[in-house]
């Protein structure tokens, strides 16, 4: 019986640090989207913005 | 604007790599962890047999 004990312990155990690294990787996954996002959100407005900054040159050369 | 979005790309993985190296660290923590309580549950349970 304390062998069972003993089994489930370590069970619980197991179970703990694999919910731990679980809750880590998806922690990482999500903020490396994150910031991936941002910085495709940030590109393309700074090349909207050198766009129409040409565009505004453009318009008032011609 | 080609080579700045190279250099864009090539700042984003260096933060990566240093994120990459943190999060292997605190895997590391909980694998240590898992080692030293799962050895403290069978030392506490070989003694008794």
């Amino acid at each position: 019986c304390d062998s069972v004990k003993g089994l489930e312990e370590l069970r619980a155990q197991y179970i703990k640090a694999v919910n731990k690294i679980k809750c880590d990787m998806l922690c990482y996954i999500r903020e490396s989207k994150e910031r991936a996002a941002e910085m495709i959100k940030m590109e393309v407005l700074r090349e909207r913005q050198e766009t129409a900054r040409k565009m505004r040159k453009y318009y008032l050369t011609c | 604007p080609t080579a700045s979005v190279g250099s864009i790309a090539a700042r984003y993985l260096e933060e990566e790599e240093l994120r990459s190296q943190h999060i292997l660290q605190c895997l590391n923590t909980h694998i240590e962890e898992l080692k030293k309580e799962s050895e403290k549950i069978v030392r506490h349970f070989g003694h008794q047999e």
